[in-house]
């Protein structure tokens, strides 16, 4: 299974998301990557071999999760798209700098929802 | 077997005629009637929401699988994306994919009759603007599909 993370702004929420989905620790170079748009990045595969990309996009939402699901379709191959958008607000990044712990506990808990972990 | 895509805006009109001729359902050395256009599968059916969802039409003489995928705005992202999507499947793009880009045909008609079709709802109206279109540049969709069968016989 293909588990895609998207998002639009926040490339350290996407990182940390799929640092935490993969079980990794997340080092400071890690940590302040940006990707490129509309581009897939491999993270790694994991506990359940499942493997984890990351996609920021400038498309519109409903237009990309067709595309993905609709190639799932096509090509006969499972793919999930966890939209990492609500973490994209200028607030949520801001208040990173204040309560990382809260932050980091609130994505891991979205991740585990979304995955059923 | 490759999978060839036919793409366009809105996955309606020209994407969906090129994959019919593609797929015998629209004669080559002729321009069909009105009503030959008129009740091709999809044919100014689908909706702004199913813009990127693909639409299977059939399996072509050798065996490839013809879509149908409106792109919106977003083709060049959208055909990128696609040919990333298959690379992480296969390792290569080459014989497993074909992005064919049909939106070079659309012409005023096309354009009009598919707004006023599409987006207003004015399907009475706009329908046969696009298939007076349609049969305007009838043979450009053939050329371009004639190119199409001859690459993708080339390709691995």
């Amino acid at each position: 299974m293909k588990i895609i993370y998207i998002f639009r702004k926040n490339d350290y929420a996407a990182t940390l998301a799929a640092y935490l989905h993969l079980k990794l620790n997340i080092s400071l170079k890690d940590s302040q990557k940006s990707y490129e748009i509309m581009k897939l990045h491999y993270l790694g595969i994991d506990e359940k071999n499942s493997e984890v990309y990351l996609l920021k996009y400038n498309i519109k939402k409903y237009i990309l999760m067709n595309i993905i699901y609709g190639l799932g379709n096509i090509f006969n191959e499972e793919v999930r798209v966890i939209d990492l958008s609500r973490f994209d607000c200028c607030l949520i990044q801001i208040l990173t700098k204040f309560s990382f712990k809260n932050y980091k506990n609130t994505l891991k808990e979205y991740i585990n929802d979304e995955n059923n972990l | 077997m490759m999978k060839i895509i036919y793409s366009c805006y809105g996955g309606a009109h020209t994407s969906i005629v090129a994959a019919a001729i593609h797929m015998g359902l629209l004669p080559e050395d002729r321009i069909p009637s009105f009503n030959k256009i008129a009740t091709v599968p999809f044919y100014d059916k689908t909706n702004t929401k199913s813009i990127g969802t693909p639409i299977y039409l059939g399996t072509d003489l050798v065996g490839n699988e013809v879509y149908v995928m409106g792109m919106g705005a977003y083709r060049k992202e959208g055909s990128e994306l696609v040919y990333q999507f298959v690379n992480e499947l296969y390792g290569r793009c080459k014989g497993e994919v074909l992005i064919v880009n049909s939106i070079a045909l659309i012409n005023l008609p096309i354009r009009i009759g598919g707004f006023l079709s599409r987006k207003i709802n004015m399907v009475a109206i706009g329908k046969p603007i696009t298939i007076f279109g349609i049969q305007n540049k009838y043979y450009s969709f053939v050329e371009l599909v004639k190119n199409v069968k001859k690459t993708a016989i080339q390709q691995p």
